[in-house]
């Protein structure tokens, strides 16, 4: 459906993506990468918004900048949080659907329908200034899908919902992804993505740095020590007792006394035995978590691989 | 798709918030017009009529043209809304297009509510000269409205530029010794009205509207030259914004 060849784009001398060749199919697809990586930019560069410097970006084999033919398989759901903000959610819905080339009444019922999908059907009369974040994310949504496209391009849209708001996004993307319909969701947190798909454009500095299952990401990761930080107001009990674990190869403590940080091979093991060792042996941990658990990590990695 | 583009652009444009500050200001030309007719009382009405449209009214419509124009596409960039127009199955000309001449019907909309308005003040004989007036002010708002609109394509925040064109070189370029007179809009105008030679005087204030270039442009070289200017203009910007990007720059990663 989408494909990218040597695409790059330059900002005069600053690269916003640099030789990226890719292709994107139906399914959801997460374009992973932190802020400034270049993700804004390439989905720019998919809905014809700009033109690449040098390369190609096609849709279904038509070149994209300025075919309206290319924008009728396309469904935009931008990062900006700008609106006409005087509107109502369901004109400017029905207004975007007039532009795509239905009908009053068939975009009037177009709308409808997907305000109902978004969960905005009963709040959709009041003006988009008076709207939460949340409920801007939605009205967002609603217009990319409301000429029922063959992709959908998103992004970052997880930002600015609650917890059960990104679960109902989640899913209907889901559903969408279901229909065959090809997604593109941008985001910078792993962990959005990892409940959305298996299947990553990892993007650093404009670069493509790895595509294809998370999966490889992940054993990526495992193949260099994780680093655990685990909290507890005894730290030398906990450390003496770690480090006859088989699978934890080193332990540091925090110089405030409070808490070590231990460095293991098998995470999912070590992470399975510490409830074992608060239970069973009352060991005083207060808590844990780990610093490689982000993108940061994960871009360090795959850069010294 | 062009027709709604433009329907609702229009509406968008002459919604009553922004009317009202339009029509106040076509009140206030009315109370000034009155006033002035009635501290003159040895001055004819069209006289002051004259004074008023040559002076007053061109230099609304430009304030209105530079105003719209920029809400054309300008507006639209500087709002970031750019990305909902550009990303639907409509060519980009017939998006400029549409969105123009929206803003060319608002300018003359608003030029034509002031005439009104200062005729209306002036009274009398002022009314014979309102249809040729009316016809110059139409004129202008395609071709001011067509211009500012390529400026805003080719320049980011252009509202300077176009407020210095309006008040400055419009001003100043049809008086300056020599054949200058011909690189201005206004010039074209006052030659569509002929007010130079209605007005008899031919003051020094009437100079200052651009009275002297009229004794030399006739109506049809003014008519030709308007529909000439605006067409090119809007084939340019047409062509400009086809191939160009417009993209809000503060996103750009």
């Amino acid at each position: 459906m989408i494909q990218l060849q040597n695409a790059s784009r330059w900002y005069g001398q600053v690269m916003g993506v640099n030789d990226v060749t890719c292709e994107i199919g139906p399914g959801v697809t997460a374009l992973l990468g932190m802020n400034g990586a270049g993700k804004s930019t390439l989905m720019r560069l998919i809905t014809g918004q700009m033109q690449p410097t040098t390369g190609s970006v096609m849709v279904d084999g038509e070149s994209v900048f300025g075919n309206p033919n290319v924008y009728r398989k396309l469904g935009y759901c931008p990062e900006i949080d700008d609106f006409y903000e005087h509107w109502s959610g369901r004109k400017f819905v029905t207004h975007l659907a007039r532009l795509t080339g239905f009908s009053a009444a068939e975009a009037k019922s177009r709308a409808e329908r997907v305000l109902a999908e978004v969960g905005m059907a009963d709040r959709a009369d009041k003006k988009i200034a008076g709207y939460s974040k949340g409920m801007r994310q939605r009205i967002k949504l609603a217009q990319a899908m409301v000429h029922d496209p063959q992709a959908i391009l998103l992004d970052e849209p997880l930002n600015g919902l609650d917890p059960v708001g990104r679960r109902e996004f989640i899913n209907l993307l889901g559903d969408l992804a279901n229909q065959g319909k090809t997604i593109l969701v941008s985001s910078h947190i792993l962990f959005e993505v990892e409940q959305m798909t298996r299947s990553i454009l990892l993007l650093n500095r404009g670069r493509l740095l790895a595509s294809g299952d998370l999966g490889v990401i992940r054993e990526l990761i495992d193949k260099y020590p994780h680093r655990v930080r685990v909290e507890s107001h005894e730290p030398r009990r906990v450390a003496e007792r770690l480090v006859s674990l088989p699978f934890v190869l080193k332990v540091e403590f925090d110089p405030r006394g409070d808490a070590l940080e231990v460095q293991t091979r098998e995470p999912g093991k070590f992470y399975d035995f510490i409830p074992q060792l608060v239970l069973d042996e009352n060991l005083p941990i207060e808590g844990f978590s780990s610093p490689d658990n982000n993108l940061e990590s994960i871009f360090g990695y795959l850069v010294e691989a | 798709m062009t027709l709604y583009l433009f329907q609702s652009t229009l509406a968008d444009f002459l919604r009553p918030r922004r009317l009202l500050v339009w029509t106040v200001l076509a009140v206030v030309l009315f109370v000034m017009g009155r006033t002035i007719v009635s501290l003159n009382p040895s001055s004819k009405p069209d006289a002051i009529y004259l004074l008023m449209s040559n002076i007053i009214l061109y230099r609304i419509q430009m304030l209105a043209a530079a105003i719209f124009a920029l809400q054309v596409i300008g507006a639209e960039v500087e709002q970031k809304t750019i990305v909902y127009l550009l990303t639907r199955p409509m060519p980009r000309p017939q998006i400029l297009l549409a969105r123009t001449l929206a803003a060319i019907v608002a300018v003359a909309f608003i030029s034509l509510l002031s005439l009104l308005a200062v005729a209306t003040a002036c009274g009398g004989a002022s009314w014979s000269q309102v249809p040729i007036d009316a016809a110059a002010l139409v004129a202008g708002a395609f071709a001011y409205t067509a211009f500012f609109t390529l400026i805003s394509l080719f320049i980011h925040k252009a509202m300077t530029i176009c407020l210095m064109f309006a008040f400055g070189w419009e001003t100043g370029i049809p008086n300056l010794p020599g054949n200058m007179f011909w690189v201005s809009i206004n010039s074209y105008l006052t030659g569509i009205t002929q007010a130079a030679k209605r007005d008899a005087t031919n003051s020094a204030i009437s100079a200052f509207a651009g009275g002297r270039s009229a004794t030399e442009i006739t109506p049809m070289i003014g008519w030709a030259a308007m529909v000439g200017f605006t067409l090119f203009c809007l084939i340019l910007g047409g062509y400009w914004f086809n191939n160009n990007e417009y993209v809000a720059r503060e996103d750009a990663e």
